[in-house]
């Protein structure tokens, strides 16, 4: 079966790299950090970066499709050097399975490094600049290297799908423990512009540096969001256990389309680590503005406020300026 | 004073110019075309953009709500429907037409007739001369692009889902394989029923020739129905437009312009 399913990723690759047409995006950003934050960010408070870049090819070969995307991005301004990091992001095939499409429709194999469809992060598409609350929290990775079965419901109101992974998201290469990681996503569709969802991961992860003692990984997520006309508004609630350090969160999102060109956007997100403790929160405000100069240029200008329940900690906040272009 | 009236003019203008927008299928462009233009002449106020692209553009771009209506030569598929639905549109299919796809060949070519089977195996690359099936000489395969509603109704209807052969030329419109056809001798081709003319060979597929008739009887295997989707029931200008299309002179014109009416 293994060697099958390798034939069969290797072969449609093969058959059609040749002919995978080649687009992607880079994102231009310059970032100014309020100078009178926190020694560690006022070294290098005002700068541009290129934090994104996607190369991806597609192919379309009945009834496997094979797909990739490289990542290339400047190295974390922390570092403060001139370093490019480039890895895979996605590298995928996806076998549409016969028979089973004719009773849930574009039923399909998921084979290797993919989307992780959890809460919101499978559907954030960057309409502000922060990543999806799990993703900047860093409980789930937008990626991750494993096998899911992935469907429509009939009639187009929702999908679900089932994943395993090795659980340690895109930048890493092997797993580092003994267990996959599983992932469960249902969304329905009930009515044109609502969408509602539900997600759970459970995994394992060492403590410290050997994978002699594991504990219980688990993040949950429900998502409600609302999309007519020029409107969107959305919500998601996540938690997560750690061993036994519980976290909860929870974020709001809203955009109004002015027209076509411009869109105003806004965000809360809300999250508390550990709930035993006190002081332990933060929250973030994001107000936002769009504007789509052309199909293959979107401006996108950022003001960020992060601010901490411990009193002692200074909020910080940045104002961010973005050039997504396509091609 | 005169200047009064021009502004004037102009704001009644920008204040009742009622506009629509059509994009989509190149196989449902004649029939948009006419109807939105015949629909201009009774409505004077009415302003009704038309544009191509393929069917799968047309949908996208309903999806995206930069077009009012998407013409469509195949239905949607669960996954747009459902990607329509996650953003706040609610696709609704209206069936304008009728249409047949027409195997097509060179007016040179002796063949008049092929069945079913054969066509597959043609598209398959495993009949690859004329000679197999009576005529002569090499066969020349033109195919519509993969993003036309054309090439997935014949992938459904005629192959079945079987992968296209790597040989086929694949063309952007009904009217370039029309054309193509005409002026390359062993080729052959498919196009909408509106698309035969005098200038190529319509084939019988397993004994039927392509007609109105056959189509609306159900004897011709390769027919389908013409679609335009809409955000919701057609209202407004929209649902004004439709009312033309379904009344008797907006389905004369389907005829005029080589599809099967439906009313």
């Amino acid at each position: 079966m293994k060697r099958s399913i390798i034939m069969v990723m290797l072969g449609a690759a093969a058959l059609s790299f040749a002919d995978a047409p080649i687009y992607g995006y880079f994102w231009l950003r310059y970032t100014y950090e309020n100078p009178s934050q926190p020694e560690d960010v006022t070294s290098n408070a005002n700068y541009f970066s290129i934090e994104r870049g996607y190369i991806r090819w597609k192919t379309s070969t009945s009834p496997v499709s094979v797909s990739g995307t490289i990542d290339v991005s400047q190295a974390s301004k922390a570092t403060n050097k001139s370093d490019w990091n480039v890895r895979l992001k996605y590298a995928q095939a996806d076998w549409t399975l016969p028979h089973v499409g004719d009773y849930l429709p574009d039923a399909k194999l998921i084979l290797g490094l993919q989307k992780v469809y959890f809460g919101y992060v499978d559907r954030w598409e960057y309409p502000v600049l922060e990543k999806a609350l799990e993703d900047a929290e860093k409980k789930m990775n937008s990626a991750d290297l494993g096998v899911s079965f992935h469907t429509l419901l009939p009639g187009g109101y929702g999908e679900a799908s089932g994943q395993i992974f090795n659980g340690t998201g895109y930048s890493s290469v092997t797993e580092n423990n003994a267990y996959k990681a599983a992932c469960g996503n249902l969304s329905i569709l009930p009515i044109a512009g609502i969408m509602l969802k539900g997600s759970y991961w459970m995994s394992k992860k060492p403590v410290g540096d050997t994978i002699i003692t594991q504990v219980d990984e688990i993040r949950y997520a429900g998502v409600i969001q609302f999309r007519k006309g020029p409107v969107t508004i959305a919500g998601e609630y996540l938690g997560s256990t750690d061993d036994d350090v519980k976290g909860m969160g929870y974020t709001g999102f809203a955009e109004f389309s002015i027209n076509k060109a411009f869109s105003l956007l806004g965000r809360y997100d809300y999250w508390d680590g550990n709930t035993e403790l006190e002081s332990n929160a933060h929250n973030r405000v994001i107000a936002g503005v769009n504007w789509k100069v052309a199909k293959v240029l979107l401006t996108q200008l950022n003001y960020q406020l992060t601010q901490y329940e411990n009193e002692e900690r200074d909020p910080s906040d940045k104002i961010m300026l973005q050039f997504k272009y396509s091609y | 004073m005169k200047k009064m009236l021009l502004i004037g003019l102009l704001l009644s203008v920008c204040v009742f110019a009622q506009q629509l927008t059509i994009q989509g299928s190149t196989t449902v462009l004649p029939i948009a075309q006419a109807t939105a233009e015949a629909f201009m002449d009774d409505n004077p106020a009415a302003d009704i953009t038309v544009r191509g692209g393929g069917s799968g553009t047309g949908i996208a771009a309903l999806i995206d709500r930069s077009t009012d209506i998407a013409s469509s030569s195949r239905p949607m598929k669960t996954k747009e429907i459902a990607k329509a639905r996650e953003n706040g549109v609610n696709p609704v299919a209206n069936i304008i037409a009728m249409d047949g796809i027409a195997v097509i060949v060179n007016k040179g070519n002796a063949i008049s007739q092929i069945s079913a089977e054969d066509l597959k195996k043609i598209y398959v690359g495993e009949i690859k001369r004329w000679d197999q099936l009576g005529g002569g000489g090499t066969i020349v395969i033109i195919s519509r692009d993969a993003a036309s509603g054309t090439f997935e109704a014949f992938n459904e209807l005629a192959l079945h889902g079987a992968k296209l052969t790597d040989a086929a030329l694949m063309l952007a419109s009904n009217l370039e394989v029309a054309r193509t056809v005409a002026q390359t001798p062993g080729a052959i081709g498919y196009v909408g029923l509106g698309y035969v003319s005098d200038d190529i060979k319509a084939l019988k597929v397993d004994g039927i020739l392509p007609s109105p008739e056959t189509i609306n009887n159900g004897t011709y295997a390769l027919a389908r129905p013409i679609f335009m989707y809409t955000d919701g029931k057609p209202k407004g200008l929209a649902g004004k437009y439709f009312d033309f299309v379904f009344s008797k002179t907006g389905q004369e014109i389907v005829e005029e312009t080589g599809f099967v009416p439906v009313k």
